[in-house]
């Protein structure tokens, strides 16, 4: 009986460890910079979706997931929404560089078709 | 008096050419500092974009506008902008002589959202669909089909969505006038996920 306490202990100590680490985590990926006067952030990833906040210059992103055409973006004060692919060109690294981003597979795809 | 001359050049030779390459080394620093490195053609940013979508679903189907029977199925989607998707679908029907559809749609669809209550947004898509596609009956043989319907996605996560379709596969009847139309339906709810 003892034992089986203490391995529970031991699980609810791991798991409680991993909690954080997850939430770590989910602060990973690329982190940008707005550069010009504010960009437009999203309810969802597409254009009719309305604009609920507006990142002002300087102001912090990190890139947390990509879909057709769209970025979707966690500022630095918590805010979770979608920037179009096009506006991410505005926005610099962490080396003050131009951000540039890999093309979509349909779109390098379509590109390559064209030439 | 001449070995004193040649250490004199020695010396002089030495100090310049030390003083030449630091002078060197610096302007290469300087180089480096000053031009920005042109990242042409090297994105600074590699992240993926998930434009597929795979969905298995359950539902209703209902053949030769007399029984309805369980169906399930799969779907394979390529988004190909934010409105624009084509899709490819196979599914079979649980009837006695069970029906296969084999579909390849084209479909449309507008963003909205959904507000569950005061605490939950989710975002949304209906979407209409229009195809082709075949219909086979089981030891009937399969019949040219014209797929068209519309749905409803919600998005549980950025990657996993539930969805609600309903659709017509519009063929030839296969019994009794070969000349007139039938339609079957389908409803169904999906799990899809974008990779």
């Amino acid at each position: 009986m003892k034992k089986l306490s203490k391995l529970f202990a031991v699980i609810l100590a791991a798991a409680f460890s991993f909690i954080p680490s997850l939430s770590a985590f989910a602060e990973d990926g690329p982190q940008v910079r707005v550069a010009s006067d504010f960009i437009n952030i999203h309810l969802g990833p597409a254009v009719e979706t309305p604009v609920f906040y507006v990142a002002e210059k300087d102001e912090w992103m990190v890139l947390k997931n990509r879909r057709t055409g769209w970025f979707k973006v966690q500022t630095e004060n918590g805010v979770e929404g979608w920037i179009s692919e096009n506006e991410l060109v505005f926005t610099l690294d962490g080396e003050g560089n131009p951000v540039t981003y890999n093309p979509s597979l349909v779109k390098n795809f379509i590109t390559n078709i064209s030439k | 008096m001449d070995t004193f001359k040649s250490k004199l050049i020695q010396l002089t030779l030495a100090t310049a050419l030390t003083a030449a390459a630091m002078s060197s080394a610096n302007a290469e620093e300087d180089v480096e500092q000053t031009v920005i490195d042109p990242v042409i053609g090297q994105p600074t940013i590699e992240m993926h974009s998930k434009d597929f979508e795979v969905t298995g679903f359950l539902g209703l189907a209902g053949v030769d506008q007399v029984t309805t029977n369980g169906m399930f199925g799969a779907r394979f989607a390529f988004h190909i902008t934010e409105n624009v998707f084509a899709e490819a679908s196979y599914s079979v029907t649980g009837h006695a002589s069970s029906v296969t559809y084999y579909d390849a749609v084209m479909g449309y669809q507008f963003p909205g959202q959904l507000f569950l209550s005061q605490n939950y947004r989710y975002n949304t898509a209906t979407y209409v669909v229009f195809g082709a596609g075949k219909s086979d009956f089981e030891k009937r043989g399969s019949l040219n089909t014209i797929v068209g319907g519309g749905g409803y996605r919600v998005m549980i996560t950025d990657d996993f969505n539930v969805k609600f379709d309903l659709r017509g596969h519009l063929h030839h009847e296969i019994k009794a006038n070969p000349d007139q139309w039938a339609i079957d339906f389908e409803a169904t709810v999906g799990i899809g996920y974008y990779f």
